[in-house]
C-alpha cells in the first residue's frame, strides 16, 4: 500500500484542479461526491474557454476559418474518445448529452427495430433509474417485458439467476458496469459471454466505470457502451454512446433535424451516415472539445497508474469508517470501486450530509437514483462518499472526523 | 461557523428528533394523510382527531430526518387543542419563516417554532421542515368533507 504513489504524483494532480482550493464554510473543501460529478482540471476549463473566446463557430457546415477550426477540434475529440475506449471505428462513437440520453437512444432506436410484443429486456436490481425507466417506457410502447436480475446482500449479482432469466425471448441485456450506490464492479465479461452464447446483445452503463479503469470495448466485446463526460473530468451535458456499427446501421434515427440528414425534400429524406444519423441539431461543441481535453488528461495520467492510489484510499476509508459504532456500510462486494455508501443507526443520511458539509466535506445523501437498491436493504437513503484521483488519506481523516462529530451531536 | 441564531441543528431540534412528542399512529383519527418527498426519501404520516373544528389529538410517525421529525413534533405540540383556523394561520406563518424572501422581523409565530428560522440558510433542506405541515394541511383539507362528517355524526 505504501508504494501506491510511485508512478502517481498526487500533489501535481491536486494542483490541476482549481476547485479544490475553494473553502466551504470556512474549511478547505474535501470533495467526496465524485460519483455525482467530478471536478474539472484547469486544462479542460481552458479548452472550453478557448473555444468561446477564440474559435466560436458552428461545426460541419461552415467553410470559414473559425468553423474549420471548431469542426477540427470537435471531431478531434471524437477520435480521442475512439482511441480511449479502443473502438474499432470512428463512426461508432455517437455524441449524446449524457449516459441517460445514450441509454434512451438505444431503448428507442434499437427497441423500435428489434423489440416486439412479448420480448424481454433483461436488467439488474442495482440499475440507476436511467437504466430502468427508458426500458419501462419501451415496455409500455412495445408490449415487451422487463426482467430483473437480483443481487445478494453484499451487492453482488446472482449470475445463476441471470443465466436462468436469459431465454429465446431476451432481446437485450442492459447492465450497469459499476453500481453508483454500492460501488460493485459487475462481472460484465462473464455476462457478455453468457448473453452472446444466446445471440443477445449487451449494453453496458459505464457512467461510474469510465473514470475508474481503462475500458477496451473490443476486448469486452460489448454491443453498446454508454458514459457521461462530466464524470470523467469533462463538462456537463456531454456523453458518449459506443455501438457496434452492425446494430447502429440497422437502427432508425433518434431525433429528426439538421446534421442527421443527407438530403431533404418533401417527398423523401435520406438520412446521414453514422455517427451523424443519431446527432440531430447543433451539438454541445464547447462541451465535447472540453471532453476531448479531459480524455487526453486521463490518458496522459494513465488510469491504470491511479488505481493503486484509489484502492488504498478506499481501503483506508472503509477501515476508518467501520471503526465508528453504529455505522453500517451498504455495498460490500468483493470487487468494488472507491464508492462508500453507509448509514448510521441514529443519524439520518440528510442530517449527516448537512452536518459534514459544515466541516467542508461534500458527500451525497439520498437514494442516489437507485430506489430498488434502497428497497432491497429496507432503507430510504444512504450517505455516499465517492473518491477520485485527487482524494487522499487526509481527506478520509477529515471526512471520518466530520462523521464522528455529526454522530456526537445526536448522542 | 454559522451564526448561532441561524444554526439549523439547535439543541431543541436535536432533542425533539431524538424523543419526538406525539409520535405513533392515532387509533381514532378522523383525518390522516401520508407525505412523501421523493427527492430525499422522507416519509411521514399525520393523524388528527378533529371535533367541533378543533384538533383534539395530533400525531405523526414515519421514516424521516431529524429536521422533519422535530418539525412534526413541535407542530403537533403547538397546535393540539387549537382550531383548524389557527392551524391555517400558523401554517402560513411557518411557510414565511422558512422563506428567505420574507423578512424575519415580519413573521409572527410562536417562539417554539421560530427555532426553524435557520433553515432558510439551507435551501435544500427547507422541504424537510415543511413536509409535516403540508401533509397535515392535506389531511385536514382533503379528508374533512368525508371523514369529519362521519366523525361529527
Amino acid at each position: 500500500m505504501s508504494s501506491s504513489t510511485v508512478q502517481f504524483d498526487i500533489d501535481k494532480v491536486r494542483s490541476d484542479f482549481p476547485n479544490l482550493a475553494v473553502e466551504i464554510n470556512g474549511h478547505p473543501l474535501v470533495y467526496l461526491d465524485n460519483g455525482a460529478t467530478t471536478l474539472k482540471p484547469q486544462c479542460v476549463i481552458d479548452a472550453v474557454c478557448h473555444h468561446y473566446s477564440a474559435e466560436t463557430a458552428n461545426v460541419h457546415r461552415g467553410v470559414h476559418t473559425l468553423s474549420e477550426r471548431a469542426t477540427s477540434a470537435y471531431e478531434g475529440a471524437r477520435e480521442r474518445i475512439q482511441s480511449f475506449i479502443n473502438a474499432p471505428a470512428l463512426e461508432e462513437i455517437i455524441f449524446t448529452s449524457g449516459t441517460t440520453d445514450a441509454i434512451n437512444l438505444v431503448a428507442q432506436c434499437y427497441g423500435r427495430r428489434f423489440v416486439e410484443e412479448g420480448d424481454e429486456i433483461l436488467i439488474t436490481e442495482m440499475e440507476h433509474h436511467s437504466n430502468i425507466v427508458p426500458w419501462q417506457m419501451l415496455c409500455e410502447e412495445r408490449g415487451c417485458v422487463l426482467k430483473v436480475v437480483p443481487f445478494n446482500d453484499r451487492g453482488e449479482l446472482c449470475l445463476e439467476t441471470f443465466q436462468k432469466l436469459l431465454n429465446e425471448r431476451t432481446r437485450l441485456v442492459s447492465v450497469v458496469y459499476v453500481s453508483n450506490s454500492l460501488g460493485t464492479i459487475n462481472p460484465v465479461e462473464k455476462i457478455i459471454e453468457l448473453a452472446h452464447a444466446r445471440q443477445v446483445p449487451v449494453l453496458l452503463d459505464a457512467a461510474q466505470a469510465v473514470s475508474y479503469f481503462p475500458i477496451d470495448v473490443q476486448k469486452l466485446n460489448c454491443d453498446f457502451l454508454a458514459f457521461s463526460g462530466h464524470k470523467l473530468f469533462g463538462p456537463t451535458g456531454t456523453g458518449v454512446l459506443y455501438g457496434k456499427a452492425k446494430w447502429l446501421n440497422e437502427m432508425p434515427p433518434y431525433r429528426g433535424g439538421g446534421d442527421m440528414i443527407r438530403s431533404v425534400t418533401f417527398d423523401k429524406t435520406v438520412y446521414n451516415t453514422l455517427p451523424y444519423k443519431f446527432e440531430a441539431g447543433t451539438p454541445n461543441i464547447a462541451g465535447f472539445i472540453g471532453l476531448g481535453r479531459a480524455v487526453q488528461y486521463v490518458q496522459d495520467l494513465g488510469l491504470a497508474n491511479t488505481h493503486a492510489h484509489r484502492a488504498d484510499v478506499l481501503a483506508y476509508a472503509t477501515a476508518e469508517l467501520s471503526k465508528i459504532d453504529g455505522i453500517r456500510i451498504i455495498g460490500t462486494a468483493q470487487s468494488k470501486t472507491a464508492i462508500l455508501s453507509f448509514i448510521h443507526e441514529d443519524v439520518h443520511a440528510h442530517d449527516m450530509g448537512t452536518l459534514v458539509d459544515e466541516e467542508g466535506v461534500a458527500i451525497r445523501t439520498g437514494h442516489h437514483c437507485t430506489q430498488p437498491v434502497m428497497d432491497h436493504f429496507g432503507i430510504s437513503a444512504t450517505s455516499r462518499a465517492s473518491f477520485s484521483i485527487y482524494n487522499t488519506r487526509d481527506d478520509v481523516d477529515r471526512f471520518v472526523r466530520a462523521v464522528q462529530k455529526s454522530i456526537e451531536l445526536f448522542r | 461557523m454559522p451564526d448561532p441564531d441561524t444554526q439549523l441543528y439547535q439543541q431543541t431540534i436535536i432533542e425533539h428528533s431524538r424523543a419526538p412528542k406525539n409520535f405513533g399512529p392515532l387509533e381514532n383519527a378522523s383525518h390522516h394523510a401520508e407525505g412523501y418527498n421523493p427527492i430525499c426519501g422522507d416519509h411521514i404520516h399525520l393523524y388528527l382527531l378533529i371535533t367541533d373544528n378543533t384538533i383534539r389529538s395530533f400525531h405523526f410517525d414515519g421514516d424521516c430526518c431529524a429536521v422533519c421529525k422535530a418539525s412534526a413534533s413541535l407542530m403537533t405540540e403547538a397546535l393540539k387543542e387549537q382550531s383548524v383556523e389557527v392551524f391555517d394561520d400558523v401554517l402560513q406563518s411557518f411557510l414565511k419563516l422558512v422563506d428567505p424572501k420574507v423578512r424575519l422581523s415580519d413573521v409572527r409565530i410562536p417562539d417554539a417554532l421560530r427555532i426553524f428560522a435557520g433553515i432558510r440558510e439551507y435551501p435544500s433542506r427547507v422541504h424537510c421542515a415543511t413536509l409535516p405541515w403540508k401533509t397535515a394541511a392535506n389531511a385536514i383539507n382533503n379528508q374533512s368533507t368525508i371523514t369529519s362528517t362521519e366523525n361529527s355524526a
